[in-house]
């Protein structure tokens, strides 16, 4: 929770973002939350601010003034 | 100030410490850590409202604790800073003798962890008005901007870690942002390498920061990391009553768990 | 080639920088960044700072950026394929207004990276650039380039200077082909210079110790408990050595995603305690006072003997930005008072 909070004051997209206690004995839960996690993203699409400073290609643009 | 000075002397000449951690003036009448080993010398102490650097990472810093046994002007987070690292372990009880002032301006001696943690009782602890209004503004942010402001502002990082190295909390001798097997945050000071260090950064010190802002004052391309580090204390003060650096003895809170605590505190 | 002198007017300022930037040339100039002055690009004067000292972090990022692809990789059936980074992606840089200690710095690095190996990369990124310097006509107590062999007109380093005077016009010393090369854009907005006694417009940088003083001594305390004293309070942090405008170390780091990878020069700091750690676990440099005693010695002693430079221009960054107050001059001044 506090890592959550701490990634939506720093601008990720919580949508994007689950986490949760799933015991070895939890198969079901274990189920529903992959796929409504995996449902969630789809819909939202590929995460485009993020692979915007993630790729290999952006770490090579050239560096100018602070 | 003068009773800093006094209580500085004595106790190098009783020998009931033998490095006195305090501030003094620099040439260009800045304000700077001084290190006071002999009686005599007790004369360069001052105590002004210049005096904001947070001493306590100099308890343990090696040649420091060279000299013997350590005596430190104690402001209110040097004093939090010390409950904080007693409580993860890192000083002993009895070990520092801390010299601090009453509310009512008197010089008092503080030599245990309860003495200590009587005192900053006296103190409020809490974020200010001010602080509590910084957050408002970002957090009144749609997503689109806020990632828009953070990127500004972490892009300006060059990783001189002088953040990590002024703050008392941040005495692993191997820093997560320096581990390479496997490399976890990547060593460029790119944007990518920026966001995950500043993240990862905050996140160790969640529930451990004492708010002393050295490290926003630290940074030498001013970026605002103490935002990141008020956000952290006000959520944590919010879901779990829990303020870093009031006692000695408090367990870790992202790291303990209560019976009466609620599942969704996972999401 | 020998100084031409002339004479730039402050409204031909703006037109040269209109004619540089259609050139397709990026003009790098102090800006105001918040409470600090920082190179950017500009498209016009009035983005210019006026009123500032130096800016926070130098002007080597320019040939020395804080983290280059040095190149690429590829791992394929038939093996590694690699593309280096190419001399052709290197912007054209003018740089408008970097104070005389910095022009300098420049070769001061450049000597280090000409050392036993010429690093191509950085001198093909100072090959594309102009340098234009302004002197200095105000100091602070933290500047000391008249006790590091500079002064506040120091031409050395540059291309061209530039000379505020008291009508907001500019002389001009035209001071290389390079510089020749620049002022040719637009010819006609050089104009026949008056006489000029430039001293007149410099700043007094009080001079502390005498260079070679410092170099001689310097060799003769390794041995000495200054530096402990000295840097009791240095936390080992890295923000003296990045704004400092000599200081060129450097790790390199691989970057990889899938079968492709990238290979990155970034900026290291012999402050930084893992800076000389062994896979060993042994650490030589094993507390701060050693790793002080490294910054002053590199600069100070090994350089000059090994370069014939000194790794420090005296511009005083290192002292503004240092978090607990470490003053390389004040430092300095002990080490030569030295009996
Ligand atoms: S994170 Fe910053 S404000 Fe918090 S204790 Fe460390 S230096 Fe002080
Ligand atoms: S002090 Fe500032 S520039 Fe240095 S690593 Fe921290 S945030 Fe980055
Ligand atoms: S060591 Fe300090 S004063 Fe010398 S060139 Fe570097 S930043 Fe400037
Ligand atoms: S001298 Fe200052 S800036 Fe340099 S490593 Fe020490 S604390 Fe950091």
């Amino acid at each position: 929770m506090v890592f959550r909070h701490l990634l939506g004051f720093s601008g990720v997209d919580l949508r994007r973002i689950t986490f949760s206690w799933v015991s070895a004995a939890e198969g079901a839960k274990w189920a529903d939350i992959v796929n409504s996690t995996s449902e969630t993203i789809k819909k939202l699409g590929p995460y485009d601010s993020y692979h915007a400073v993630a790729g290999l290609k952006e770490k090579e643009a050239e560096y100018v003034g602070n | 100030m003068l009773e800093i000075k006094q209580k500085a002397r004595e106790l190098l000449e009783s020998g009931k410490a033998q490095v006195v951690i305090g501030y003094g003036k620099g040439p260009n009448n800045t304000t700077r850590a001084i290190f006071v080993r002999k009686p005599e010398d007790a004369d360069k102490l001052v105590l002004d409202d210049t005096c904001v650097q947070n001493l306590a990472l100099y308890i343990y810093k090696h040649e420091v604790r060279h000299f013997g046994k350590e005596a430190v002007v104690a402001t209110l987070p040097v004093l939090r800073s010390l409950l904080q690292l007693a409580s993860e372990n890192q000083v002993k009880d009895n070990e520092i003798i801390a010299i601090a002032i009453t509310p009512d301006n008197k010089v008092v001696e503080l030599d245990s962890f309860a003495a200590i943690e009587e005192h900053v009782r006296l103190f409020n602890t809490g974020l200010t008005e001010d602080e509590k209004d910084l957050l408002k503004k970002i957090n009144a942010m749609g997503l689109e901007e806020r990632w828009a402001f953070w990127n500004k502002e972490f892009s300006k990082c060059i990783k001189c870690y002088a953040c990590r190295q002024s703050c008392p909390m941040c005495y692993c001798p191997r820093c997560a942002a320096e581990v390479n097997q496997p490399q976890w945050i990547p060593v460029a000071a790119h944007q990518h390498g920026n966001i995950e260090w500043h993240i990862m950064r905050a996140m160790h010190l969640a529930g451990r920061c004492i708010n002393c802002g050295d490290c926003a004052r630290a940074c030498p391309v001013d970026i605002p990391l103490n935002l990141l580090t008020y956000n952290l204390i006000e959520e944590l003060n919010n879901e779990f009553k829990y303020t870093a650096g009031l006692s000695a003895s408090q367990t870790y809170v992202l790291s303990t768990w209560k019976l009466e605590d609620k599942e969704t505190f996972i999401r | 080639m020998d100084t031409e002198n002339k004479l730039l007017k402050k409204a031909s300022l703006q037109k040269l920088i209109e004619k540089l930037n259609a050139d397709g040339k990026k003009i790098l100039a102090p800006v105001i960044k918040g409470k600090r002055v920082e190179f950017g690009l500009i498209t016009s004067s009035d983005q210019m700072a006026d009123d500032y000292i130096v800016t926070n972090q130098s002007v080597k990022s320019v040939a020395f950026p804080k983290f280059e692809k040095l190149f690429s990789y590829e791992v394929t059936k038939e093996g590694i394929t690699q593309a280096d980074t190419g001399y052709s992606t290197f912007p054209e840089f003018v740089i408008l207004g970097a104070r005389p200690c910095d022009a300098n710095a420049l070769g001061s690095i450049g000597a280090i990276f000409n050392w036993d190996y010429h690093d191509k990369l950085y001198f093909d990124r100072l090959e594309k650039t102009t340098m234009i310097s302004t002197s200095c006509s105000k100091c602070d107590d933290y500047c000391f380039c008249t006790s590091a062999g500079g002064h506040p007109g120091s031409t050395k380093g540059s291309d061209i200077q530039l000379t505020r005077l008291e009508t907001g016009d500019y002389f001009a010393e035209i001071l290389t082909e390079k510089g020749k090369k620049l002022t040719s854009v637009s010819p006609d907005l050089f104009e026949t210079a008056p006489s000029v006694d430039k001293s007149k417009y410099l700043a007094e940088v009080p001079v502390k110790f005498k260079v070679d003083e410092a170099v001689a001594k310097v060799k003769t305390v390794f041995e000495n408990e200054l530096w402990l004293d000295q840097s009791l309070r240095c936390i080992g942090c890295g923000a003296c050595a990045f704004v400092c405008p000599t200081c060129a170390c450097f790790d390199i780091q691989d970057e990889t995603k899938g079968k492709n990878g990238i290979r990155l020069r970034c900026w290291d700091s012999c402050g930084l305690s893992l800076f000389t750690l062994h896979t060993s676990g042994h650490n030589p440099r094993e507390v701060q006072s050693q790793r002080w005693r490294q910054r002053i010695m590199h600069k100070f002693a090994y350089m000059p003997e090994r370069q014939n430079v000194t790794g420090c221009v005296g511009c005083g960054r290192c002292s503004r930005a240092c978090p607990v107050d470490m003053n390389i001059m004040e430092h300095l001044i002990n080490i030569v008072e030295v009996k």
